[in-house]
């Protein structure tokens, strides 16, 4: 499935995890984002919307398969699980864009954790009639892993069974892909096993060993030791009495065919190529009916990337041009600075005007200011002025100073330091 | 002309700096005068990965009016010249990113292309290298945040009036979980010009303080960016192939020769 993978929420070994509990917790908590198996180089995932898991995939598996083959991963310690959080809304994209692994909500196997509990525990009879090929199974043949095959693929199989349903197959030495689920059927023969049913598996089987390579290594070894050649003339006995239900089937060819027939083997790789055809226009329908986004916009959406606007863009840099000023902002800052310093000044007493001039050089953006202002001041008699108005007019230059500082500061609240750049003269009419 | 570009990518960690200290010294391989400025003054690790570290005057020393920006060019390896950032961070608080723009007008007078290694994310210094290059090259790995704080950093740089020739995807490892190139062009908009695998011999280098293309020029991340560079002033290159003979089998194969 195609999934954004982003930072897991947890990462865990299966061996450190109960996997039920978690599939479980994950429901309560009704979880909204999907969980990550990997192991070796393959990997499932299993996609949750609040909670219920809405679709599953293995590796090129998807649903039931998918769910089977996580769960037997999940018995190895290496497996690694990961669990990934996304937002309610594209649970819903993501269930869009994997519409091949979606879960069938009318099937009981969309519950994960059923499925498990069920596995785990002993097979019950429900599940076994859940199986339309394995239905008439006997129980031990049920638990071989042929039984976990999704039943949309078996009953196309059937149809091409009949094929090999001779037993000759069995005894003329076709290929191994063939010959050991034979031997497994005939171990359960005295379960009543037919012809027919043992080669319904044996194809699939073979079929799915050879091309698909569905089954795991240790699975061929265990059947490979299982066989017992009683059994296997038992059930080769027991095949030659029993006669084909229906004629019209192309297995009632084979059957009148002679054991060893030169065209059995033949037909028999005919059958396997039909099914693997089958089974590879499957694959090539999930595949065509995956889409592949390569809109723009749905990956975005995909990956959960937002785009960016311009306008951020465009604040961004605003804010990285910092104390740099243009014209028209260096001529309000004169006309602001003029009115304050002016306003300020006549608050002072015995100041009758003052005329504020203010120049500012913003030149490289290193602004920088110069303050010129004029007073006129209301003079006392000749005695004071003779006696004392060059330390009172001193005294008022050095406050007059100060306000315009203060206006400075006023203005440039976030760079108070740029008052040591301004030069401020005063003089007194 | 001098050419500047900048090598950024926004998110960090993301090879920014081995890029564009390798991508210097194969230009340089290539016979052109090649300078390759450490902007990154937080975070500087260019001199690092090229062994230079501890140079007595830096960038740091320029941008705080220290030094000129003669006295901070150095010889690397291969003939590129280096400006090292400097890893001290005493004088942080002193740098003015203003006199960037001054030194670099002096630094491209005698190269014809000077790459600049910019700091990762889009603060003030981030902007600034962006900034003062006409050309970019973004790097990014194939995951999703780093493929985010790419987009941010192309939209910026487009709204700056810098050309962005490409992007490096970085540590590609033909994994599925990661975007593909293909999914990488459309998101960004921008084409793919490298693609640099996965490679543990980058780590071994920049151990080493050498550049990998020296170190290792057979490794598949030499070659890559080898090509890269090729592609970046029109010449060829033909990618060298690692030995695949083990020692003992040269040595045998040597043996067996001499006897001959």
């Amino acid at each position: 499935m195609d999934m954004p993978i982003t930072k897991p929420s947890m990462v865990s070994y299966a061996d450190q995890l109960e996997f039920l509990q978690l599939l479980e917790d994950l429901k309560k908590d009704k979880k909204n984002g999907f969980l990550r198996v990997t192991s070796g180089s393959e990997d499932g995932y299993l996609l949750f919307k609040d909670g219920k898991q809405v679709a599953a995939s293995y590796d090129n598996l998807s649903k039931l398969d998918a769910i089977e083959k996580i769960k037997s991963v999940m018995k190895d310690a290496n497996t690694l699980v990961e669990i990934f959080d996304v937002r309610p809304t594209q649970v819903s994209y993501l269930m869009d864009l994997n519409k091949p692994y979606l879960l069938d909500k009318d099937s009981d196997i969309d519950n994960v954790i059923g499925e498990l509990k069920k596995t785990n525990g002993a097979k019950s009879a429900q599940e076994v009639e859940d199986k339309p090929v394995v239905e008439n199974e006997p129980p031990v043949v049920v638990e071989s892993p042929t039984e976990e095959k999704p039943p949309v693929v078996e009953p196309s199989v059937e149809e091409k069974v009949p094929v090999v349903e001779s037993p000759a197959e069995e005894k003329s030495g076709l290929d191994s892909a063939v010959t050991p689920p034979v031997k497994k059927q005939g171990t359960n023969n005295e379960n009543t096993v037919t012809v027919e049913e043992s080669a319904v598996l044996t194809v699939e089987e073979a079929a799915e060993e050879t091309l698909t390579e569905i089954k795991s290594p240790e699975t061929e070894s265990s059947v490979i030791e299982e066989p017992s050649e009683d059994s296997e003339e038992q059930l080769s006995t027991e095949t030659s009495s029993e006669s084909p239900t229906d004629n019209s089937s192309p297995a009632s060819e084979v059957d009148k065919s002679p054991l060893d027939s030169p065209h059995l083997e033949e037909k028999v790789s005919e059958a396997i190529s039909k099914v693997e055809e089958i089974r590879q226009d499957e694959i090539e329908t999930e595949e065509e009916v995956e889409p592949a986004p390569v809109d723009r916009s749905e990956l975005l959406k995909k990956y959960g990337i937002k785009d960016i606007d311009e306008s951020d863009v465009e604040n961004l840099l605003d804010s990285y041009k910092g104390g740099y000023l243009s014209d028209d902002d260096v001529e309000k800052i004169e006309l602001t600075l003029m009115n304050r310093v002016k306003k300020s000044v006549l608050g002072l007493p015995r100041v009758r005007g003052t005329e504020v001039m203010v120049f500012l050089d913003n030149a490289g953006g290193d602004l920088k200011g110069n303050i010129n202002l004029i007073m006129e001041y209301q003079s006392q008699g000749l005695l004071s002025r003779i006696m004392g108005e060059s330390k009172e007019i001193g005294n008022l230059k050095r406050q007059v100073v100060g306000i315009t500082h203060m206006e400075i500061r006023k203005i440039f609240r976030e760079y108070p330091e740029i008052v040591d750049k301004f030069d401020v003269n005063v003089e007194v009419s | 002309m001098t050419r500047v570009i900048t090598v950024a990518s926004g998110k960090g960690g993301v090879g920014k700096t081995t890029i564009t200290a390798n991508l210097g010294v194969a230009l340089a391989t290539y016979g052109e005068e090649v300078i390759v400025l450490d902007a990154d003054v937080a975070m500087a690790n260019l001199e690092l990965i090229l062994g230079m570290e501890g140079k007595s005057v830096t960038l740091h020393d320029v941008l705080s009016g220290e030094a000129s920006i003669e006295e901070a060019i150095y010889e690397g390896p291969g003939g590129v010249k280096i400006v090292p950032a400097g890893i001290s961070l005493e004088g942080l608080r002193k740098i003015k990113l203003d006199r960037l723009e001054q030194a670099l007008e002096i630094l491209i007078e005698d190269a014809d292309m000077l790459l600049i290694d910019a700091p990762a994310g889009l603060e003030k210094d981030a902007l600034a290298a962006i900034a003062a290059a006409q050309e970019m090259i973004l790097v990014t790995t194939p995951e999703v945040p780093s493929i985010s704080d790419a987009l941010k950093t192309k939209i910026v740089a487009n709204k700056l009036g810098v050309e962005i020739i490409g992007v490096v995807i970085n540590r590609e490892q033909h994994d599925k979980t990661f975007l593909t190139i293909n999914e990488i062009e459309t998101i960004l908009e921008v084409p793919v010009i490298a693609v640099v695998p996965e490679d543990q011999e980058v780590s071994r280098a920049a151990a080493f303080g050498e550049p990998l293309i020296v170190k290792n020029p057979k490794s598949p991340t030499s070659n890559a960016i080898m090509q890269l560079g090729a592609d970046l002033i029109g010449e060829d290159y033909q990618p060298i192939e690692p030995d695949k003979k083990g020692v003992i089998s040269k040595l045998v194969e040597g043996l067996l020769g001499r006897r001959r």
